[in-house]
């Protein structure tokens, strides 16, 4: 059962120096919580590029193919049927369709990769256990992070000494 | 702020002069051998290297009409381009005294049919006194927009002030309408007329989207080019300059293949006697391959590459892209201009490089020669430090 | 320059003498400002205006079922005139959507301050647009209980959409544009609704806001992904917007009939929709900016640089009516040069100087940045062009259609009450949607006008000479 310490912070600069302290402290299930997000909070957790933008080229690109070989063997081989003097395989005339399934695929991708990535839906989280972490919402600035029980105190007791307005411990009971 | 009244580009005024009256003069010997090959390929290269200017000019007032700040570190430059127009009027003289070698229009003795139907018909505006007429008001407004612009901007470097800001984004505002309208018909003039059966609403703007997309791409170059020296806009642009810049080159790649697919997917597909015989000759036949080359070099693997965040940040790899722009747009250019003299297919000419450098030599050297004197940055443009730390989320 | 006090630096550029944001209200305070129209108990005046427009609405849902019953033959349409009210109305409706994806993508990604603010709001009255739009094709498909005949589904018939045709483009492009339109919205709005789960006065509405809010919890894990994933939404947006009324364009302009087929319609279009979207938002906004009490977030700026997109899409637009007609002489096809004299002096002239006076000479106003800042002029004017647009979609679709090749076949068309209720019963419900929308969702988006004000004060550092990061100084 790991535990949350859960820590309120007033100012940006404060929280980002105990994201990186804690981060040399070798933490890894470290996070900040904004209402909007916060300029340098990549470097401070250390995050990766985020894989989003390849995962939607390759997601549109499918969906382009496959819309334009669709469209291909549908009019093209199995109803090759004569309107306007067309020929059955007319590339023209098959762009906007390929392109709008390249779009969709590509959203639709993008739409679910984010959730995917977030692991959201999740309704209960146990930061939300706290009820001061609502203002995380509307102006506070929150770091958690998740540790081992024995590690729990010792953790919220640094977090103190680097300038947290509150600190709360709570159990994840998932 | 170091940036300095240039002096010097005494040596590129010299060699860019020396190869431009090169490239010319040996157009125009290869015009006495053949004036309609010759007066096509300076066709080519005289509306490649004007849409620059005219883009560089419509882009100009695009950023006063939106009061964009970022790219002020760059608009010396940007509005200097421009003052290239009055050459371009000069230049517009060969075209004037040749042109009935290639407007069939000019003399209908030779028509015959739907060719000769359409040289009537269209007397009223396609005719010598008033095609001169029209190119004389379309480079007055150009010239007027662009040396009031420069003045007023130059002005400000030792006035200073928000007044000629003001001024500037009011006159670059109302010309664009009128830009518009005379580019377009500048098109129909210089280029569409070649066939005078054909017609498309949209060839303005296709003329337009790539000469606005090779204008970015010279902006592209010339920042890469003089980014080592410390007194040029270059040296001060950051990377997220370079991206903006590169984000419009990417913008508009895509446009400029919207508006050639949709000119020609409407034609095709509606395949009307009237519009149809212009695509026909340059799909249906070897020039068909260039067309396909166009698609392929004009937009499949420049968007792709420039899709990549990295590409666009980096100036020299976006200024190789850019270059490689440069070149499918004189493609496209060629494309659209010489089938008029070479139906069964494409056929090149040494006449085709002598005049493209011709143009394109004497423009850069005066071009060179025009930011003489002046400071390389608007040094007191209130947004001047804005636009140096630009730095979107 | 850098020694002025930051105030001065603001205050004085006389460029720019109206904010973007009144004030520099802290987070709490912008937060309460946006989300109290949502708590504060339903006003009379809401409503009966929510009454109002539920009898429009049943007007609609009246004109629907007599469609649906009766059939085609309810309408005016007649042949020659297939397409009349419906495709124009139809058009009308997907364009005037189409600024609500300029706003939120194009404005985002030529990082344009002001765009912020309004972005929900346009939107929203993109889908409900949208919504609109997409009644009219399938309702006029004859059969609209076969619509999904226009999917290509393996059918024991073995028959297959015909791909090169413009109106099965229209079914992707418009469900495309549906669905990535619902997509970007709800992604902005993600964080928006934690922050009313976390503030809502009741048990039941944080219940509901929660379970929409999918668990949204501020992580800068989670907002990494966001960003990148909301300007890659944006870039995909931008395009896509653009196809829409493109090949919206093309069910015209693909054909050989004079007044449709030209091959300017693609921007023309696309200008056009642009036109007609930001006169809507200027009439929707210019009400419900009072009414809800976000004058300083929705600000006269606003209001200003939307009269300016008027005015620029409305000289697009004017750029489109004189290459058609310049073409419809120097083409010399007779039929075309005749479709547009028929504009001018055929059965339906009296519209058509309407249209002219209101797409070309209306948005003229705009040049003068007294006329902009005029909030009477700004809403009178917005409903013009509305007006305007929805005349020249008339035009352009039912006037040429009345005047065929042959005279023998010319006929008038005349609306029925069926289509006046199509027409003006789709408003109301989309008037109900929008008041709906106003009343349970926040209608500038909270966190990103945070994000604006931080960007705002990060400016007015840099002006006054201070250094950039302030922040955790004592």
């Amino acid at each position: 059962m790991k535990r949350y310490v859960v820590a309120e912070f007033a100012a940006e600069a404060p929280l980002l120096d105990a994201a990186r302290a804690l981060r040399a402290d070798g933490q890894t299930e470290l996070d900040l919580h904004s209402p909007v997000p916060l300029h340098g909070s990549d470097e401070a957790l250390g995050l990766k590029r985020s894989i989003i933008p390849r995962i939607a080229l390759v997601a549109g690109l499918i969906g382009a193919v496959s819309g334009y070989v669709m469209q291909w063997y549908l009019v093209g081989i199995a109803w090759p049927i004569n309107v306007g003097g067309r020929p059955p395989h007319s590339p023209p005339a098959f762009i906007p369709v390929t392109f709008e399934l390249g779009i969709l695929f590509a959203a639709l991708t993008i739409f679910f990769g984010l959730f995917k990535l977030w692991g959201m839906p999740r309704l209960h989280h146990p930061v939300f256990e706290v009820e001061a972490f609502r203002s995380a919402s509307v102006d506070g600035l929150w770091l958690s992070t998740a540790v081992a029980p024995e590690v729990a105190e010792p953790t919220a007791a640094r977090l103190r000494s680097l300038g947290a307005l509150q600190v709360e411990i709570v159990e994840d009971a998932s | 702020m170091t940036a300095t009244t240039f002096q010097g580009g005494r040596r590129l005024i010299t060699m860019a002069g020396a190869v431009g009256a090169a490239g010319l003069g040996l157009t125009a010997l290869g015009g006495l051998a053949d004036p309609r090959q010759a007066l096509a390929s300076y066709l080519v290269a005289f509306v490649f290297w004007l849409g620059i200017a005219l883009g560089a000019l419509i882009l100009l007032g695009a950023f006063h009409a939106s009061k964009a700040r970022w790219p002020v570190v760059l608009r010396r430059f940007l509005e200097t381009i421009p003052l290239t127009l009055p050459l371009f009027a000069v230049l517009f003289i060969p075209l004037a005294l040749g042109m009935r070698h290639i407007f069939s229009w000019v003399d209908p003795s030779g028509a015959t049919g739907e060719l000769l139907h359409a040289i009537e018909y269209k007397r009223p505006y396609l005719n010598v006194p008033f095609f001169l007429v029209r190119a004389a008001i379309y480079f007055v407004v150009w010239i007027a927009v662009a040396t009031l612009l420069r003045r007023w901007s130059v002005r400000q470097d030792t006035e200073g002030g928000h007044r000629l800001t003001a001024w500037q984004r009011r006159l670059g505002t109302g010309a664009l309408p009128f830009l518009a309208l005379t580019l377009s018909f500048a098109s129909f003039d210089w280029m569409m007329s070649l066939d005078p059966r054909f017609y498309s609403t949209m060839f303005g703007i296709y003329w337009f989207a790539g000469s606005f997309l090779a204008c970015f791409a010279v902006l592209i170059i010339a920042a890469a080019a003089t980014r080592a020296d410390p007194g040029q806009f270059g040296h001060h642009l950051n990377a997220d300059h370079v991206h903006s810049l590169g984000k419009f080159l990417l913008a508009f790649t895509a446009f400029w293949a919207y508006i050639a697919f949709s000119q020609f997917m409407l034609i095709w597909i509606a395949n009307i006697p009237e519009e149809i015989p212009w695509y026909v000759v340059r799909t249906d036949s070897p020039w068909g391959r260039v067309g396909i080359f166009l698609a392929v070099a004009h937009f499949a693997i420049p968007f792709f590459l420039l899709l990549s965040r990295d590409l666009k940040r980096n100036p020299r790899r976006l200024a190789a892209v850019a270059v490689w722009l440069l070149v499918a747009h004189f493609v496209d250019l060629h494309w659209v201009i010489m089938p008029r003299i070479h139906e069964a297919g494409p056929h090149f000419s040494w006449l085709d490089l002598t005049a493209f450098v011709g143009v394109g030599g004497v423009a850069l050297a005066f071009l060179v020669f025009r930011m003489r004197g002046v400071a390389t940055m608007p040094v007191r443009d209130p947004y001047l430090e804005e636009s140096l730390r630009y730095q979107p989320q | 320059m850098s020694s002025k006090p930051a105030t001065a630096a603001i205050a004085l550029d006389p460029l720019e003498p109206v904010p973007v944001l009144v004030g520099r209200p802290d987070d709490r305070a912008l937060t309460e400002s946006l989300v109290k129209p949502l708590y504060a108990p339903m006003t009379r005046g809401w409503k009966m205006l929510v009454t109002a427009l539920a009898a429009g609405m049943g007007f609609w849902l009246l004109s629907l079922a007599t469609t649906l019953v009766v059939g085609i033959g309810a309408w005016g349409n007649n042949i020659p005139v297939a397409w009349a009210f419906d495709i124009t109305t139809f058009v009308w409706w997907i364009g005037i959507g189409h600024a609500g994806t300029l706003i939120s993508a194009i404005l985002l990604l030529f990082q344009q301050k002001w765009r912020t603010s309004i972005n929900r709001f346009a939107e929203a009255m993109t889908l409900f647009a949208v919504a609109m739009a997409g009644v009219y094709p399938i309702i006029h498909l004859g059969r609209p209980w076969f619509f999904w005949w226009l999917m290509p589904y393996p059918s024991t018939t073995q028959l297959w959409p015909n791909f090169k045709s413009a109106l099965p483009w229209d079914v992707f492009a418009i469900s495309t544009y549906a669905t990535v339109s619902f997509l970007f919205w709800f992604m902005g709005l993600i964080p928006d609704l934690a922050t009313l789960r976390d503030t809502a006065p009741t048990r039941l509405k944080r219940t509901i806001y929660g379970i929409f809010a999918f668990g949204w919890r501020g992580s800068a894990r989670h907002w990494q992904h966001y960003r990148i994933g909301y300007l890659l939404m944006a870039g995909l947006g931008t395009p896509l917007v653009v196809s829409v009324h493109t090949i919206v364009s093309f069910d015209f302009a693909i054909s050989q009939l004079p007044g449709w087929h030209t091959t300017i319609f693609p921007p023309y279009f696309v200008a056009g929709a642009i036109f007609s979207g930001f006169a809507m938002v200027l009439t929707l906004m210019i009400p419900a900016r009072k009414v809800l009490g976000i004058e300083h977030v929705i600000t006269m700026k606003h209001l200003d640089n939307m009269a300016k997109v008027v005015l620029a899409t409305g000289l697009m637009v004017s750029y489109g009516y004189a290459m058609e007609h310049f073409m419809a002489w120097y083409g010399g096809n007779k039929y075309e040069a005749f479709a547009f004299l028929n504009r001018w002096n055929g059965p339906y002239a009296a519209i058509w100087y309407v249209q002219l006076v209101c797409n070309v000479l209306v948005p003229q106003l705009f040049w003068f940045p007294s006329m902009r800042r005029n909030l009477v002029v700004l809403f009178v004017a917005s409903i013009l062009v509305n007006v305007g647009m929805w005349i020249e979609r008339f035009t352009i679709i039912a006037v040429s259609l009345t005047r065929d090749f042959i005279p023998s076949s010319w006929a008038m068309y005349t609306p029925t009450w069926v289509d006046w209720g199509l027409l003006f019963g789709s408003m109301c419900t989309f008037g109900m949607l929008f008041l709906l929308f106003l009343r349970f969702l926040p209608v500038v988006p909270i966190a990103e006008v945070k994000e604006l004000r931080r960007e705002l004060d990060h400016h007015d550092a840099h002006a006054a000479g201070q250094p950039a990061h302030g922040e955790g100084t004592p």
